[in-house]
């Protein structure tokens, strides 16, 4: 392999790394938001959400 | 706001405002315009040919390493003059942030080191500094995990992002103090930079989009930092109910 191929090589892995790593970070942080305010909306409503999920559940279907 | 334009909005910009919505531009234009910089408009380095390329996002985001451990350094001053929880999550964001930056700095940095220096790592003082930096900030996380008193947690880790934050003038000044492999500043030198106008102009757009970026991050951990807050508080709020009923 040439000089400047595996130059390029080690270039697109470093952008890659760099990248992929600052992806990887954001979609983390998202899914954490997400599970958060799923948590906090639960703990918010206890009596709104208590019947419904008594009522939707597949024991009480049955 | 329309209720279906926000609904098709991707899940990080939903319920954003306006001005988020504008700094999420901003920054996705600044990048684009670094991106067509480092590869169409700085010319390729002699030695290096394309690989001196990666300069640009090693240098950014080793800059933005620093940002964030400067940021939890000054939060925790503060944090530790005032009391206020605000700045001690704000030094919490910005450890995070400055963790996986240094994280990339130092994989960057590995992949760079085995081309030029046929190593990817040696204990030259710039790497081991930057890792021992790492691992401060690292340890300042895990630190939280361990102190369950919420009081004594944040006095002792705005102690430690505090006397941390000494490690980065060292890592800064390691390649003058000692005989280092990796180079010496480029771009603030006395003699002045020592780039052609065209990478300077590269670097210092490449580094905007970056403090743009780290911007963008910090109010995206900073808001789940305090949602994160809010739950424990109704956690141990209903728990609190529920032995008194």
């Amino acid at each position: 392999m040439s000089d400047n191929s595996t130059f390029l090589l080690f270039l697109f892995l470093g952008f890659a790394v760099a990248w992929l790593g600052i992806i990887a970070y954001v979609m983390y942080v998202g899914a954490r938001l997400r599970a958060v305010e799923r948590d906090l909306e639960s703990l918010r409503t206890p009596a709104a959400d208590a019947p419904e999920r008594s009522s939707g559940s597949g024991v009480d279907q049955d | 706001m329309d209720r279906s334009v926000e609904a098709g909005r991707p899940g990080l910009l939903r319920g954003a405002g306006a001005s988020t919505l504008v700094l999420w531009a901003t920054t996705a234009i600044a990048m684009a315009a670094a991106l067509y910089m480092m590869f169409l408009y700085a010319p390729t380095e002699a030695v290096q040919g394309d690989l001196q390329r990666l300069f640009y996002v090693h240098m950014s985001t080793a800059l933005i390493g620093y940002v964030g451990f400067f940021v939890t350094f000054l939060a925790g001053a503060i944090y530790l003059a005032r009391g206020s929880v605000r700045w001690d999550r704000l030094a919490r964001a910005s450890a995070i942030i400055g963790v996986v930056f240094i994280t990339i700095v130092l994989i960057t940095g590995c992949l760079w080191g085995t081309k030029v220096w046929g190593a990817c790592w040696t204990w030259d003082p710039r790497l081991t500094t930057t890792l021992i930096l790492w691992f401060i900030y690292v340890g300042y996380l895990m630190l939280r995990g361990y102190v369950d008193d919420p009081q004594a947690r944040m006095r002792l880790a705005a102690i430690v992002g505090i006397v941390g934050f000494v490690v980065v003038p060292i890592n800064y000044m390691s390649v003058y103090w000692w005989r280092s492999l990796h180079p010496q500043a480029t771009v603030l030198r006395p003699e002045g930079p020592g780039l052609s106008s065209e990478m300077l102009i590269t670097l210092l757009v490449t580094m905007a989009a970056f403090l743009l970026l780290y911007v963008v991050l910090l109010r995206l951990q900073l808001k789940l930092e305090s949602l994160i807050d809010e739950l424990g508080e109704l956690r141990f709020r209903r728990l609190l109910q529920e032995s008194d009923g």
